[in-house]
């Protein structure tokens, strides 16, 4: 064995700038890998995490007639505690469930800006500013100014509507919007903040107010529409559907709420999450297609050294030891292009993952119903460059395996062959 | 028992729909110690006759026996351990792997026969290098070797492992006169101390010279047998 591996080592240097080009293949294959993967893995991870903190939490908690009409966000069908008694103590006594280590409880309604002919719609959210705070850190998006108080009738715009509607942090607006009674009413906030998220959906849509004042104005007082529930992490999401769920079976509302875990939200999560599970083969299927590189390399060399082939066969190389040298050829060369390109590939992720990449423009084009941050930064990990790497070391040594047998197939009498 | 023994041996190729028969009924017994060589005009079936010899091929028609056993019965791994165990074999144009130096060259039949432990192995193969007049030289790749001393690599590689039998093919063709002489003498010099069984398939009338038996061949059959006298210098 070690004289094959020998050989095969040796071999490599024969054809210096062909078995170059092969595992350049290789090492482009794993760089490509390694930072599309760490690319899906940043971009997933944001997704996910912007989707729990701004649609779902770990766990959403609606009425399902709410859920189901969830379109024309109707203020009838709301959140109001357990069989009637109201948010607060619906919250209170969810509080005191082990799984569940905070709640969100947000109100959200259609509202408008009217100016001459110019109607601007946009969606308010009435919130918990300090538990939005505390939760999920809402604060860090702040742009300018500060977060709207409770007690107060103040309001923050995401930066783009605030743009759009012409308006500053320190002025006040007027907004019309229809109560839980259908009833067209209007109020005016201060502008106490610009909030800038980074994603495009919330900025150019989205105002924030404080629960109390939403409440007030909607007619809606201890409702909401919807509660968000949160776990230690996100992986606590099924102990607290269960927890939640044998609630509200012992109170009598198990038909009335629907909990929907972020992970059977569906739409992107559920794409990312199926996606996640197959870049492999997607990965594979980058390599493999380097490896064919490989393949016609060794077609070549095995067409080029019958004679040798026929050689080693008369020394007594059994067929499975030549498909060894070969493999053991091709997998060298898959070795040697893996690590480099995971080497290479590492860096390349471990530069981007602090500057970032601008995927700005892109997602303009995208529209603005999406919740990808501008801005990715490739996950930097060590398990990333190691299953390239091992990915690019297997694929490339399978897919070698197919010119090794055909060099087994060299009958042992080429040896002989230039002497008829 | 022969070493060999060939009875109404053919073989027969198909190229495309016309068939060629380039052996047609050998008959041929090979006992140890043999000095033999096979000549004959091209085309007139040595190297096939040698293909089978070596285990090489399997023949259409008749037995092949070597040391007893028939290659028609054997599959291609336990030819591969036949070639391997008792055969050696030398190579007109030396057939050396030209990645590996004149030292693992020989020790590389060797270890693939898995007969020596390493330190056995060092020692075989420069007592090796030394009867074929290579010492010193065991560091050099064959391209940094001349014809005659890649031959001697070469008929090194085929003794190492002492076969039974060792089959050379135009042996001499790409070696000047001289250089000939030295290698025939080599091979003549192993067969005389190891007893190791030589057939010589050539033109050349040199290494005819220096065999004890002639084996003439014609049109696929054996048209002459004789036993004669070696050269003596």
């Amino acid at each position: 064995m070690r004289s094959i591996l020998a050989i095969a080592l040796r071999n490599l240097r024969r054809h210096k700038l062909r078995t170059l080009l092969s595992i350049s293949a290789i090492i482009i294959a794993v760089i490509i890998g390694i930072f599309y993967r760490s690319i899906l893995i940043a971009y997933s991870e944001s997704t996910f995490e912007n989707f729990i903190q701004l649609e779902s939490g770990h766990v959403r908690l609606v009425d399902e007639e709410y859920a189901r009409r969830e379109r024309v966000l109707s203020l009838q069908n709301t959140v109001d505690g357990f069989a009637g008694e109201g948010l607060e103590a619906m919250m209170a006594t969810l509080k005191a469930e082990e799984a569940i280590t905070g709640i969100l409880p947000r109100l959200r309604f259609p509202a408008f800006y009217t100016e001459g002919d110019e109607m601007e719609h946009m969606l308010g959210w009435g919130v918990d500013i300090e538990g939005e705070v505390e939760e999920i850190d809402f604060g860090r998006h702040l742009a300018e100014g500060r977060l709207p108080e409770s007690g107060n009738r103040e309001i923050a715009f995401g930066h783009s509507l605030l743009d759009e509607l012409n308006r500053q942090v320190g002025d006040r607006i007027t907004l019309l919007y229809n109560t839980s009674y259908n009833s067209l009413q209007g109020s005016t906030f201060t502008i106490t903040g610009k909030i800038d998220t980074g994603l495009p959906y919330f900025d150019a849509n989205i105002f924030v107010t404080p629960l109390d004042q939403a409440q007030d104005i909607l007619d809606m007082p201890d409702q909401a529409t919807e509660l968000l529930l949160f776990g230690s992490n996100r992986d606590q999401d099924s102990s607290i559907v269960s927890a939640v769920s044998s609630k509200l079976e012992t109170d009598g509302d198990s038909g009335r709420y629907q909990l929907t875990s972020w992970r059977d939200s569906g739409g992107i999560v559920q794409w990312l999450m199926a996606y996640q599970r197959i870049i492999f083969v997607v990965m594979a299927g980058i390599v493999f297609l380097a490896s064919l590189i490989i393949i016609n390399t060794l077609m070549m060399v095995i067409k080029e050294r019958k004679k040798e082939i026929g050689t080693m066969a008369s020394l007594g190389l059994k067929d499975k030891e030549i498909v060894m040298l070969f493999t053991c050829e091709g997998a060298l060369m898959g070795i040697l292009g893996s690590v480099i390109g995971a080497i290479i590939g590492g860096g390349l992720t471990a530069y981007f993952s602090v500057v970032g990449l601008d995927f700005t423009e892109v997602m303009g084009s995208m529209g603005d119903s999406t919740l990808i941050d501008a801005v990715v930064f490739p996950t930097f990990s060590l398990e990333n460059l190691l299953v390239a790497m091992v990915l690019g070391i297997i694929v490339s040594t399978i897919a070698c395996i197919i010119p090794a047998r055909q060099a087994a197939k060299v009958e042992p009498s080429e040896a002989m062959r230039d002497l008829k | 028992m022969p070493l060999l023994n060939l009875k109404q041996v053919t073989k027969v190729y198909q190229q495309g729909e016309i068939k060629v028969e380039a052996l047609r009924g050998i008959d041929l017994e090979i006992e140890k110690g043999e000095f033999t060589t096979v000549f004959g005009p091209s085309g007139s079936g040595k190297t096939t006759m040698l293909n089978l010899i070596g285990a090489l091929d399997k023949p259409t028609g008749g037995t092949v026996k070597i040391n007893g056993d028939s290659i028609g019965k054997l599959n291609k791994n336990e030819l591969a351990l036949l070639r391997r165990n008792h055969i050696g074999f030398i190579f007109q144009s030396y057939n050396l792997i030209p990645v590996l130096s004149a030292f693992e060259n020989i020790s590389f039949a060797l270890r693939i026969a898995r007969k020596n432990s390493k330190s056995e192995e060092k020692e075989k193969v420069f007592n090796l290098l030394k009867a074929v007049g290579l010492e010193g030289l065991e560091n050099r790749r064959p391209a940094e070797l001349s014809g005659g001393q890649k031959q001697r690599v070469a008929i090194a590689r085929a003794l190492i492992k002492e076969p039974k039998l060792v089959l050379a093919d135009e042996p001499t063709a790409n070696l000047d006169s001289d250089t000939s002489h030295e290698v025939m003498k080599i091979m003549l010099k192993m067969n005389k101390e190891l007893n190791t069984t030589f057939i010589f398939s050539t033109h050349d009338p040199l290494v005819m010279d220096y065999a004890t038996r002639l084996l003439e061949l014609r049109d696929g059959r054996i048209s002459k047998d004789k036993i004669k006298e070696p050269a003596t210098n």
